[in-house]
């Protein structure tokens, strides 16, 4: 056997999966999110923690009708509704939300924060690649980049800042969707000898603040840490031709569809590391579900590992881009993620005092 | 011109190749086999690969090539892989960069001879060995890469001397840089290659070297682990559970496939093992390393350039 590498693997594998209805991610409609305000990213979370499709749409009318009876319920006391109707009304969703907000006069808020002008994922503030490898190299001095995590999302929310705002005004908070990207450069070094387990991560991007309404900060300068590495960061890939904003091009012409939460992984990857956390006892959750991955072709596989190369990842769809020639290598079915991210939680919704203690609906992303 | 029979033993009949490297499949393989018969150095290789049938198949099979592996040879099965998704890769390069398709077949053709040729040394040095040992030896040992390497170097040195101007440093591919490697060892002096053999395979062991305990304690592990592997594998568990470290690569085959190949790797670890305990035996073994270790050496040394 020749080999020109050798490429060390860590073997990973997954807790216990929770079984999910496969109807439930294709129930969500525009509709139903305008009439409960449900947004795509917290239905499909319920999915993910396994509720069917009629679980999930309950629990968003009965969340809906929760802040809508919050909103309009203090109405009653003063007299412009009559005992009762508040919760009759939002009981009817869209078309009773809007009869009430015009019963108390309340109709046309605007939302606080202004609709975000369309972003390609990417454009924003990517590339300060060569800072982070001053960061690295102050670390390390043969410090290598070794892989790129990427993530945008334009989630609806309420922002503490609205949150503010409409409590000063002594009105109702509206929920505004607000873009969201953050990016990490993983970093390795080629004097490493085996016993030197850690990596370099330089994070950029926006930071939800998640102590009681969520709260964007635009990231000013890099979080830089040293960590244990992440798998399928460890191998040094240098520079590439291809940046992200081109990757995604390349994607979409072959008919990828780049919706939000939208992923981005930048490796080089052995050739096991698909299959091999779903291959016997698994400790951590493979990057792929072990069911999804029945679908994907090894052969094709063999094609995306080996060579750096763009993984991106949405709507529950993984496509492979060269990051040397920039090409569309592979579209598949199955989301992917390498468990690189802090998982993100934030409180919602912000009407109440944090006091309230189990009014505050956790939701991870 | 090889002659048809024997052009369709060398090649095999495979599934229907990835469409990115279907079409330079043929004339890559017809020019291999075109090289291998008519340089100097490769027509023992030659002989070998024709009297013995063994095949030569550019594959993106896993479970035969992975990762960055250019070429792998079996001694369970007797036959080489050429890792197609490396080769297409560089195809990819060399059509980007102008060449037309069979051109760029060719080209690579010429720039993997000396891995093909390194494979079938071990598939040689095995048979050789078969025939000493009266049975299979399957032993990895430092040795075995040291031939290969020299015989790699030595066909290396002739498509050199023939087209210097392939591996000027504008037409320098990824894949060359193992042979570079080799070149540049061999340029250092005679123990320029061992060190190299040395430092791809670190840790591995010399049969000349070290004690044969050392060997038999390798081989009761192949065996234990090959017990274990065969044992899962019929209870159903399938390869992936057999796992990395009992099946490597072949973790990757079906859980049949991965039986059958397990059922056929056994009796050479077996035998192997036997001839470690057969002190004549063992010792033929390594008068068999040793002379071709010294007659590979002496003709690398041949071909260096005279000083003055």
């Amino acid at each position: 056997m020749r080999a020109v590498l050798a490429l060390a693997l860590l073997a990973a594998p997954p807790a216990g999966a929770v079984d999910k209805d496969p109807n439930c991610y294709g129930a969500y409609s525009p509709e139903v999110g305008r009439e409960w305000e449900v947004a795509q990213a917290d239905w499909n979370a319920m999915c993910d923690k396994g509720y069917s499709a009629s679980d999930a749409l309950r629990q968003s009318q009965r969340s809906s009708m929760a802040r809508c009876t919050a909103r309009f319920s203090p109405y009653e006391g003063k007299g412009k509704l009559p005992s009762g109707e508040s919760a009759a009304y939002c009981a009817r969703g869209s078309s009773g939300r809007a009869r009430l907000a015009e019963r108390t006069g309340t109709a046309a808020s605007k939302p606080a924060a202004a609709p975000p002008k369309p972003r390609k994922p990417g454009d924003a503030r990517m590339g300060p690649l060569a800072r982070a490898l001053d960061q690295a190299r102050a670390w390390k001095p043969d410090a290598c980049l070794s892989g790129l995590y990427y993530f945008y999302d334009d989630t609806t929310f309420i922002t503490s800042e609205e949150w503010s705002r409409a409590r000063a005004a002594g009105r109702i908070p509206e929920r505004g969707q607000v873009p969201f990207e953050e990016y990490s450069y993983y970093f390795d070094y080629p004097s490493r000898t085996d016993r030197e387990v850690n990596g370099y991560r330089v994070s950029y991007g926006d930071v939800i603040d998640v102590n009681f309404c969520n709260d964007v900060k635009r990231m000013e300068g890099p979080d830089q840490t040293e960590s244990p590495f992440e798998t399928g960061f460890t191998d040094c890939i240098g520079s590439v031709p291809v940046d992200l904003g081109a990757a995604v091009d390349a994607a979409a012409k072959g008919g990828f569809a780049l919706e939000t939460p939208f992923k981005a992984y930048l490796a080089r990857l052995p050739t096991g590391f698909f299959h091999d956390p779903c291959r016997g006892g698994l400790a951590k959750k493979p990057p792929v579900e072990c069911s999804d991955l029945r679908n994907w072709d090894p052969a094709q596989l063999r094609r995306v590992t080996g060579r750096p190369m763009w993984i991106l990842s949405a709507s529950g769809r993984t496509a492979f881009v060269d990051a040397l020639k920039g090409r569309l290598r592979y579209v598949t079915s199955g989301g992917v993620d390498f468990g690189t991210s802090d998982s993100t939680t934030y409180a919602e919704p912000c009407l109440e005092d944090p006091k309230a203690g189990d009014k505050f609906r956790k939701l991870s992303k | 011109m090889l002659g048809s029979a024997a052009l369709m033993a060398f090649l095999v009949l495979r599934p229907a190749a990835a469409q990115e490297w279907g079409p330079y499949d043929r004339p890559y393989l017809a020019e291999a086999v075109s090289l291998l018969k008519r340089l100097p150095s490769t027509s023992e290789h030659w002989r070998f690969v024709s009297a013995q049938r063994i095949p030569l198949q550019v594959t993106d099979n896993p479970a035969e090539v992975d990762d960055s592996i250019l070429g792998a040879y079996s001694l369970v099965d007797r036959r080489i892989a050429i890792d197609e998704v490396i080769l297409a890769r560089a195809a990819e390069d060399l059509v980007d960069d102008g060449a037309a398709p069979a051109v760029a077949a060719r080209v690579l053709a010429w720039k993997t001879l000396p891995t093909i040729v390194h494979e079938l040394t071990h598939g040689r040095v095995h048979d050789d060995l078969r025939r000493l040992a009266g049975g299979p030896f399957a032993l990895a040992v430092l040795e075995d890469e040291q031939l290969a390497f020299y015989d790699g170097c030595l066909a290396l040195l002739d498509l050199f001397a023939e087209k210097p101007a392939l591996w000027s440093k504008e037409r320098l591919l990824e894949l060359d840089e193992p042979e570079a490697a080799t070149l540049e060892a061999w340029f250092r002096g005679p123990e320029g290659i061992d060190a190299l053999v040395a430092q791809v395979y670190d840790g591995r062991r010399s049969l000349l070297k070290d004690d044969a305990a050392v060997f038999r304690a390798a081989a009761d592990n192949t065996i234990f682990d090959l017990r274990r592997a065969a044992a899962k594998l019929r209870e159903g568990g399938g390869a992936a559970e057999a796992g990395r470290r009992l099946l490597g690569r072949r973790r990757h085959m079906s859980p049949k496939e991965a039986l059958a190949y397990v059922e056929r790797a056994l009796p050479v670890f077996i035998s192997t093992r036997r001839t470690l305990d057969d002190p004549a035996a063992l010792e033929r073994v390594r008068a068999y390393y040793r002379g071709a270790l010294a007659e590979r050496r002496a003709k690398l040394e041949a071909r260096r350039p005279r000083k003055g």
